[in-house]
């Protein structure tokens, strides 16, 4: 993975460099430099070269650690969705180093609990991973404020990766990621969700309680199953929709497959110029 | 509420399963951490309320399937009030014992027993049947019943039941009702008892699981009762032409015993009019003493004003009539006859020639004044043969009774068994031939203590005791033994030693042959003379069955008192259905809808797993 993708981390400008992009039509006014003259004599029309404009990477990833995060299906046999975060966040971290971009990580719950500034080298690494591991998951789910935070830190326009399974409130966490958006950050969103949580199991009386809220609720599983996953779903559209509307990027991540996967999408994304762009 | 089958509503009991199975059935349910759980309270108002209403409803309907199990079980009548019932078979049994004649009021018992018989037989219709039968009757007891009746032929069969002298044999006709109606085809039935006094069967006497009964008593109490319990002519001897007659009379009282179904003592009734009717007329009077007794005596001249020509001695003994009239009268019939003549062969002993002469001074017996010399035989013009019997023995013959004395000496013993009657080739102490068969009769009690054992009847022959051919039995063993057998029609025949032919004893017209066996001394005509050997020669010269007087009346049955006029409502026990419809198909139709909706509501509860739309491939 980290072979195929080191160091290619095309700009979303497109501008003056080696690399050939794309023609287009000829505009007055445009650098007579880049015509492509064996068009004009092959088709007497005039058309310009773009090309792609390489830079360095700005990455902020942004690590939910709330109690929620804490969580699986199945222990023993799912990992947790905390422990499947920092793993993505700490891998996705790892290659973007290794492409010589600047990486940092900020871990939060109801606030902000660490911060990393992004920076390069291999002393980042350490830092990095040092960061991400052993993360406890614990109180509330509030990604608003450490997405503010990110933006006032944040000096250089560059990519934030929110790693989270956004049991949080929507409205607050949407205006933070659009605030930077605005700010000319991509944005990408890592939507963690336990196949325990896409679906309501069992067959009998459930007594649940929510680790973050201490909120209580006796329900039958087979009576609130269908109606439960419809308010799932509904939520799962409504991110999207948020998130693509803003140009923002959304990967609803199965915490039951492999990681690779997920991994392998995040990097696309990364990578993709389009704006508005979601997988899944 | 009425079941035709109240024994299963046991099942009532199975209504407890559903509930402790509800009550049981909550799993202790664990807290357990869900992060998502705003995507529950987002997915509209918990579930928890309606699964709970869900399972009480469907408590409910369990409850209400057992419920209707049972009842339809018990075979529920639903009371519609119209009257109607299905084709049913019932069984009348009307008391007609004796007290059933009481007149109280002007009117008998058994009237008042036949209205409410008529009341049960009104709600019939025409599909029912009916068996109307009486408890007492002088009728084979084992009568067969043809066909049930309708009501119609009920009614007259009713009309025709009169009270009888007999007691009421309530439990067997009870019995009787049972086999009837366990042989008709299945359904509603009844047994219904109709007293006439408040005796009662007991609980389910008689009719089993199955059958159901019902005892109705007309409500009207027992009058008090007198009547003859016992009446006897000439205490038990027979009645000899031109002689007089005496009756003796005892009338006695019962009186009700409130509650207590026990016969109560016996009263005497002193100073009642008791009187001897003939043809209609009273023909003597006497008054009952203070123990209740009264002698009615008849002049000859009386006596066989009251013998017609055909021989018999008839009248009607009578007592001022009471509410129950039956045992009020009795007839009387007896036959008049003259003293049986008596002949004598040979020398019965002294004790019998003395006990002979003293029945004969009493008039009992007409001794023949020709005695027979038992070796020469008969010298008068009575065309009787006598037989030849050996020295030492004796014959004493009447026209009924042949009575053999053996000799006391040994050596003629053999020639006496020789000279007895022989009956179909049969000989009294034959060698062993395997041919006779001896059964044992009970022992000849006399007053005086004199008693004659080991009585012997001839096989086939009806005697007093009857009891199991018990094989041959050694005659020769010393010991007294008597012995009966039929004396064939026409004459018998006596063997005399070295005869060709057997000689006839006499004329014969059936009877009977009594040999007094006893081949050691002393012998039967050496017993002393006693009075006692009067009566025992009277016994043994009589006939059987030949013993006087009448036998006492039964008493009646002493009445209970009911506990009041029955009211209406025996009518409709003693209907399966009346007014009301079983209520079967209409629970197995409310049966059939509820386990419908318990079956969709069970369902439910389990909803289809949907598709999960992040496994299912995308095209």
């Amino acid at each position: 993975m980290e072979g195929a993708l080191l160091g290619q981390h095309p700009s979303r400008r497109r501008g003056l460099s080696a690399e050939f992009a794309a023609l287009r039509d000829y505009r007055p006014g445009d650098d007579l430099r880049f015509v492509d003259w064996r068009m004009v004599g092959r088709s007497d029309r005039w058309f310009v070269k773009e090309f792609h404009e390489e830079t360095h990477l700005s990455a902020m990833i942004l690590l939910d650690a709330s109690a929620s995060m804490g969580w699986s299906s199945r222990p023993g046999t799912l990992p947790s969705k905390g422990w499947y975060a920092s793993l993505l966040a700490g891998v996705l971290g790892l290659l973007l180093l290794r492409q010589g971009d600047r990486v940092g990580i900020g871990v939060f719950d109801e606030a902000v609990r660490s911060w990393l500034p992004p920076r390069g080298g291999r002393g980042q690494e350490t830092r990095l991973l040092r960061a991400v591991e052993g993360v406890e998951a614990r109180g509330t789910s509030a990604a608003a404020t450490p997405l503010r935070e990110a933006a006032t830190r944040l000096r250089r326009r560059g990519l934030v990766v929110l790693v989270s399974d956004l049991l949080m409130d929507e409205a607050p966490t949407i205006r933070a990621l659009r605030a930077l958006v605005h700010q000319g950050n991509e944005v990408v969103v890592a939507h963690l969700m336990d196949p325990g949580e896409r679906r309501l199991e069992g067959t009998g009386r459930r007594l649940l309680r929510d680790p973050e809220s201490g909120a209580r609720l006796q329900v039958s599983a087979p009576d609130a199953r269908e109606a439960y996953a419809e308010a799932v779903e509904r939520s799962i559209q409504t991110w999207k929709r948020a998130l693509r509307g803003m140009g923002a990027v959304h990967h609803l991540v199965d915490t039951a497959e492999p990681p690779s996967r997920a991994l392998l999408a995040l990097l696309r994304s990364t990578r993709a110029p389009e704006r508005g762009r979601t997988s899944r | 509420m009425t079941f035709l089958l109240p024994a299963a509503l046991a099942g009532l009991l199975a209504l407890a399963v559903p509930l402790l199975l509800h009550l049981l059935r909550g799993e202790a349910v664990r807290e357990e951490a869900f992060p998502a759980l705003r995507y529950l309270l987002a997915s509209g108002a918990p579930r928890e309320r309606h699964r709970r209403l869900r399972e009480l409803l469907l408590l409910a309907l369990r409850l209400t399937l057992v419920l209707l199990l049972t009842l339809g079980a018990a075979r529920w009548i639903l009371p519609t009030g119209a009257g109607h019932h299905p084709p049913a078979d019932l069984v009348l049994l009307v008391d007609n014992g004796p007290l059933s004649g009481a007149v109280v009021d002007g009117r008998r018992i058994l009237e008042a027993q036949r209205a409410l018989a008529e009341r049960l037989l009104e709600e019939l219709g025409p599909a029912d049947r009916v068996w109307v039968l009486p408890t007492a009757t002088t009728g084979p007891a084992s009568a067969p019943v043809a066909r049930p009746w309708t009501p119609e032929e009920a009614r007259e069969a009713l009309a025709r039941i009169e009270p009888e002298g007999v007691p009421s044999k309530v439990e067997a006709a009870v019995e009787r009702a049972r086999v009837l109606l366990a042989a008709r085809p299945p359904g509603p039935s009844r047994i219904v008892v109709i007293r006439s006094d408040g005796t009662r069967l007991g609980e389910g006497a008689a009719t089993g699981e199955t059958i159901a009964s019902v005892e109705v008593d007309p409500g009207i109490p027992a009058p008090p009762n007198r009547g003859i319990s016992h009446l006897e002519v000439n205490e038990g001897q027979p009645l000899r032409p031109g002689e007089g007659v005496e009756i003796a009379v005892r009338v006695e009282a019962w009186s009700p015993a409130p509650g207590s179904g026990v016969a109560p003592a016996e009263a005497p009734v002193a100073d009642l009019s008791v009187r001897w009717i003939v043809d209609g007329e009273i023909r003597a009077l006497a008054r009952t003493n203070e123990i209740g007794e009264a002698r009615l005596r008849l002049d000859a001249a009386l006596a066989a004003e009251a013998t017609g020509t055909d021989g018999f001695f008839r009248g009607r003994v009578e007592l001022d009539p009471d509410a129950l009239r039956l045992d009020d009268a009795l007839d009387v019939v007896l036959p008049v006859r003259p003293p049986p003549p008596v002949r004598v062969i040979g020398e019965p002993g002294r004790w019998a020639e003395a006990a002979l002469a003293t029945l004969a001074e009493a008039g009992w017996i007409q001794l023949d004044g020709q005695r027979s010399d038992p070796v020469r035989g008969s010298t008068g013009p009575s065309p009787s043969q006598v037989p030849s019997l050996p020295p030492g023995s004796a014959a004493i013959l009447t026209p009924e009774v042949s009575l053999f004395l053996p000799p006391e000496d040994p050596v003629h013993l053999a020639a006496f068994r020789a000279a007895l009657p022989e009956e179909a080739g049969r000989r009294v102490g034959a060698p062993a031939s395997g041919a006779w068969v001896l059964r044992p009769l009970p022992d000849l009690e006399v007053a005086g203590g004199v008693r004659v054992g080991r009585r012997y009847a001839l096989d086939g022959v009806a005697g007093e005791g009857g009891g199991e051919p018990v094989g041959r039995l050694p005659l020769d063993d010393g010991r007294p033994w008597l012995l009966e057998g039929p004396r064939a029609p026409g004459a018998t025949a006596a063997g005399r030693p070295g005869a060709e032919a057997p000689a006839r004893v006499g004329e014969g017209a059936g009877g009977v042959i009594r040999i007094l066996g006893s081949p050691l001394s002393p012998g039967w005509t050496e017993l002393p003379v006693t009075a006692a050997m009067v009566p025992l020669l009277d016994r043994l010269l009589r006939a059987p069955g030949a013993e006087g007087g009448l036998a006492p009346l039964v008493s009646p049955v002493t009445p209970v008192p009911p506990s009041g006029p029955p009211g209406g409502r025996w009518v409709r026990a003693a209907l399966p259905d009346r007014g009301g419809r079983e209520a079967t198909p209409f629970l197995a139709w409310l049966l059939f809808v509820i386990l419908c909706v318990e079956g969709w509501l069970a369902g439910t509860r389990r909803s289809p797993p949907r598709p999960d739309p992040e496994r299912t491939p995308r095209s």
